[in-house]
């Protein structure tokens, strides 16, 4: 996960440094969640059909 | 590693939803999502409807979008800031739902609140790097990875 979690951090600063600036707001908790794996295509999986 | 071909994988997409007019929405504070739309991807799910929600802390906001079932994400006219903002009924035997907190700003515009929500859709999975050229440097790297999103947004 930390590859990505620091490129998608990298990429939302660029595109708006004070909504990613905000502490403990929405887009921090979200990469937070995205570091602690809360975002891992296992939990993406489709039901299996039948 | 997974990609958007696999179909085991409920795959995150990015897509704006729009809105017709009239949405009910007074004073023309509708009028640049109904320009523009709302975005919908891995962070925000967009509704199907535009709805008005007073905010005693910052007035009326025009809300577009959840980010879960008391997380809403709206736009303020006066601003034009994105913000979320909880309301919802977060108390035993509550009947209205009511505010709580201070709205928190996720975009200074919704043009960077919409490519924020595409950026992390279009990242998507996260589980493993992208392919990266061993001999690049930081600088490199970081315009090719903007370059990318630019790209998928």
């Amino acid at each position: 996960m930390g590859p990505a979690v620091l490129e998608l951090g990298e990429t939302l600063d660029r595109i708006d440094p004070a909504a990613l600036a905000v502490t403990g707001g929405f887009w921090q908790s979200f990469v937070a969640d995205m570091g602690m794996g809360n975002y891992a295509t296992k939990y993406f999986l489709r039901e299996p059909d039948g | 590693m997974p990609d958007a071909a696999d179909t085991r994988v409920d795959w995150p997409r990015f897509k704006l939803v729009t809105y017709s007019a009239p949405t009910g929405i007074p004073h023309g504070w509708d009028a640049e999502l109904l320009a523009k739309g709302a975005p919908d991807g891995l962070v925000c799910e967009a509704q199907d409807t535009l709805t008005l929600l007073q905010d005693p802390g910052s007035g009326p906001l025009v809300c577009f979008g959840t980010a879960g079932r008391s997380e809403h994400l709206c736009l303020d006219p006066r601003t034009k800031h994105a913000v979320h903002i909880l309301y919802g009924d977060f108390r035993p035997h509550q009947i209205q739902p009511e505010v709580v907190g201070p709205a928190h700003l996720v975009g200074s515009s919704l043009d960077q609140f919409t490519a924020m929500v595409c950026a992390a859709t279009g990242r998507f999975p996260f589980d493993s790097d992208l392919t990266a050229e061993a001999h690049e440097d930081e600088e490199a790297r970081d315009e090719r990875r903007f370059n990318e999103w630019a790209q998928r947004c």
